[in-house]
């Protein structure tokens, strides 16, 4: 077996790992950065994304921030046509759940059935993995508000604080320097824009950032919402 | 005591109903009764029919209880997975065709269930639907008949419908006639009754309100 790039992905490779996984992984680290923080009272993802004139206007689903069901929300780092197939799988598994329990599919769950797929392109049929790691911010009755951050080889864990996509190493170790316990989500947006705001110079922040917020109010209503253009601005200015 | 022995009902009567919708000026109604029996007893009298589809669509469903259920589930599945992809909420008409295709994709073994539609279309004006329950739609003309009915009560609201309705009516005076319908329907029908359900919707708000008829 020759020793150079190994063209097929259902083989592990003489060391004993997946080298297409770890080229899927590769290519993540190159694209957009994306950060999740679980604060009290909500979960607020930001991410990266080009400067460009949507001719559409600014809608919610804008590139790379999903809506998956009314509790959970999601963001993707790295191919993005490859996270739309996940994306719409998962969204019909949260509808199927409801109409046989009448109930929000647990966090964990979506993310289980986001995995399985994944891992089954590392196992069989000899297709490349997806390229794509995502961050999965819900919540439901029996664990609250949770973060989950999702590999190209079917891998999860659960976070109070994660970064994908490029320098994801770096921003994680100023998350964990950064992150306490009980802040709010004010706080958590600070830390969010010290990460950010150095990738970027100019003074229109809103143009390349995408911040969507997941806030459960005090009657237990989850409320999902994207920071418009002068909220955005204004974290900076 | 003696027990009521099965009678040979027709499926369509076995948990009975009444609903209707009309058409007033830039707002709609949809009303219906609030018994849920079992052919002759009845076992609740606040049963809800009418199911929110978005702020400005309303549907309800007649007929047998437990497909009107399932049937309800099948539609907010497909209708958040269009907002979902569309980001936008359905329009009325198109959710009239989704329900027609719905039922017609069970034409052998069809949902007994028989849909009546309310909403308000992006101009704000009336948009009426019903259809059998293999899905042939009807949607009525607004200017001489702007009402739809549905249920084991149908007969006895179109005559009210066909003498009270008149085009043009405003909230309150569409509050008020399809009101007056329903009860004097529901009352001559011994499957429907115990009251009412009514929701006027209007471009800025819903109004909903419980009706207190003959209760029996």
């Amino acid at each position: 077996m020759s020793k150079k790039i190994d063209t097929k992905t259902i083989s592990f490779c003489p060391e004993g790992r997946l080298r297409q996984v770890e080229f899927a992984m590769e290519s993540i680290g190159e694209s957009n950065i994306t950060i999740g923080i679980v604060a009290k009272g909500g979960i607020v993802i930001a991410t990266e994304k080009k400067e460009t004139k949507n001719p559409f206007g600014e809608n919610f689903n804008s590139e790379k921030t999903f809506i998956i069901d009314n509790h959970i929300i999601c963001a993707a780092s790295g191919a993005i046509p490859d996270s739309q197939i996940l994306i719409e799988h998962a969204r019909i598994q949260a509808q199927q759940y409801k109409k046989i329990y009448q109930d929000y599919i647990p966090v964990k769950k979506i993310v289980e059935i986001i995995c399985d797929i994944k891992q089954q392109f590392t196992h069989k049929g000899g297709q490349r993995p997806f390229g794509v790691s995502f961050l999965v911010a819900g919540w439901d009755s029996s664990n609250g508000l949770q973060l989950f951050r999702t590999d190209s080889s079917g891998t999860f864990s659960g976070w109070k604080a994660a970064a994908i996509g490029s320098n994801s190493i770096i921003n994680q170790s100023i998350l964990t320097d950064e992150y306490k316990n009980d802040l709010d989500l004010n706080q958590a947006l600070s830390v969010l824009v010290k990460i950010l705001y150095k990738k970027t110079n100019s003074l229109e922040f809103w143009k390349i950032i995408d911040i969507v917020l997941l806030v459960l109010d005090d009657k237990q209503q989850i409320l999902i919402r994207k920071m418009n253009r002068e909220e955005v601005n204004s974290l900076v200015s | 005591s003696s027990a009521i022995e099965t009678s040979a009902m027709s499926i369509t009567e076995y948990n009975g109903g009444g609903i209707l919708a009309m058409a007033g000026k830039n707002c709609v109604a949809i009303a219906s009764d609030r018994r849920y029996g079992v052919q002759f007893q009845t076992m609740a009298t606040d049963k809800n029919k009418l199911y929110k589809m978005h702020d400005k669509l309303y549907i309800g469903l007649a007929g047998l209880a437990t497909d009107q259920a399932t049937f309800h589930e099948k539609l907010k599945f497909r209708l958040a997975m269009y907002s979902l992809r569309e980001e936008r909420d359905i329009k009325p008409a198109s959710f009239g065709k989704l329900v027609s295709t719905l039922l017609y994709e069970r034409r052998f073994g069809p949902y007994f269930c028989e849909p009546v539609i309310a909403g308000l279309d992006s101009a704000n004006e009336p948009y009426l639907f019903a259809s059998d329950f293999i899905g042939a739609p009807l949607i009525p003309d607004m200017d001489s008949n702007g009402f739809v009915v549905a249920g084991t009560s149908s007969e006895q609201l179109f005559g009210m419908c066909e003498s009270m309705w008149r085009p043009g009516l405003d909230p309150e005076e569409l509050f008020e006639t399809i009101s007056q319908c329903l009860l004097a329907g529901s009352d001559r029908d011994c499957l429907a009754g115990w009251g009412g359900t009514v929701h006027v919707i209007c471009p800025d708000k819903v109004i909903t309100r419980t009706l207190r008829g003959r209760m029996d």
